[in-house]
């Protein structure tokens, strides 16, 4: 799937990924390829990406790396649509 | 001939008034350039949170909640959003005059005005003709940063649900190019509901936790998002304007330079003429 993440910003992430842990205002969930539609609200916390590939060239300086290809960024709060396996995480 | 000395420091004067505006131009031209490119930056999470806000209307009304009551309106908040610094051309005195006419139509309507100034130009003259500037972000330009901007925000947010203000306006530079402003009155708030809901092409979303609460998060981001907007809108504006005004003031100076070194030469060939006359006359009367 395609996750995006943006802030007001700027672009801090678009590419593949395999999963997507967030701060759901409910507690945390995850979002897995081919989920259904979804819109949630986010609370601070950190979001937690799991690439398919180590990132290689640039990486945002926002983005904090835990291995290869799990990193994780910080986020105020925020809102995170998926549709047509395409994930947009509006972050703060 | 003391034209002659006259015209020579006129010309240098001159020439270093074209080169400071020349120099503020290609500054000015640089951080257009950072302005445009946070504008655009910018725009794709404005657009996606406007999407989720259509997505959301098409089953719940956003105007039900607290920032969508409509109320008589007794109290009025004007944001005017204007630059630090002058030298812009008609950039400032546009908003000014705009929020001026707001302020004036809304006192004959018997409903008291209050002025949030974002910007020095806005709040010194605002302030020197009589209207009631509550508060004002001087500094906010320096550093554009989506927090503060978010605080401000709040702040306004908070005096509207506390019914201090019944009704915010923003009046504003919209950038359009490096070489032309629109300038914009928006409502900020209460919130105006969403035009052209077409629910046909909207995904079958889960919610979560709620419809209801998203639409709580949502809305104040929203508005957020409008001030930020706003706020880089008027900042590259006010590049866009000095730059264009300084290439005029550039222009013009090297207008006057040449006209000045024209007369100055000819006012130079008329000494050396006349001396050379004098001479030759001394020498005539010699032989």
């Amino acid at each position: 799937m395609i996750l995006e993440i943006i802030t007001p910003n700027k672009a801090i992430y678009n590419g593949e990924a395999k999963a997507v842990q967030l701060p759901g205002k409910d507690g945390l969930f995850q979002i897995l390829d081919n989920h259904a539609p979804i819109i949630a609200a986010l609370k601070k916390g950190s979001i937690k990406l799991e690439l398919k590939a180590p990132l290689s060239g640039k990486i945002q300086p926002e983005l904090q790396k835990i291995s290869d290809t799990v990193y994780s960024i910080d986020v105020l709060g925020g809102m995170v649509e998926m549709n047509n396996n395409v994930i947009t995480v509006l972050a703060d | 001939m003391a034209n002659l000395k006259e015209l020579r420091t006129r010309i240098t004067s001159v020439g270093s008034t074209m080169q400071i505006t020349s120099a503020m131009k290609m500054v000015s031209a640089a951080k257009l350039k950072k302005a445009q490119d946070a504008i655009t930056q910018m725009r794709p999470y404005a657009d996606k949170l406007q999407d989720i806000l259509v997505n959301i209307s098409a089953t719940l009304d956003p105007t039900e909640g607290a920032y969508g009551e409509q109320r008589d309106v007794k109290k009025v908040l004007l944001i005017v959003i204007t630059s630090n610094k002058g030298l812009c051309g008609a950039f400032n005195t546009n908003v000014i005059k705009q929020a001026k006419r707001l302020a004036d139509n809304y006192t004959k309507q018997g409903v008291s005005v209050s002025i949030l100034a974002i910007g020095k130009k806005g709040r010194d003259t605002l302030k020197k003709d009589g209207y009631q500037v509550d508060a004002d972000h001087i500094d906010i330009f320096k550093e554009l940063r989506p927090e503060e901007v978010g605080a401000i925000a709040l702040g306004v947010m908070e005096q509207f649900l506390n019914r201090e203000v019944d009704r915010v306006d923003m009046v504003y530079n919209q950038f359009k190019n490096a070489a032309s402003q629109n300038l914009m009155t928006e409502q900020f708030l209460p919130i105006k509901p969403v035009e052209n809901v077409d629910a046909s092409n909207l995904g079958d979303y889960i919610y979560e936790p709620g419809q209801k609460e998203i639409l709580e998060t949502l809305i104040p981001q929203t508005l957020k998002t409008q001030l930020l907007k706003g706020m880089l809108d008027s900042f590259a504006s006010e590049h866009g304007a000095r730059m264009t005004t300084m290439h005029k003031a550039t222009d013009n100076a090297k207008e006057i330079r040449d006209d000045l070194k024209l007369e100055y030469n000819k006012a130079r060939q008329a000494a050396i003429t006349n001396e050379i006359l004098e001479i030759v006359g001394g020498a005539d009367a010699l032989g």
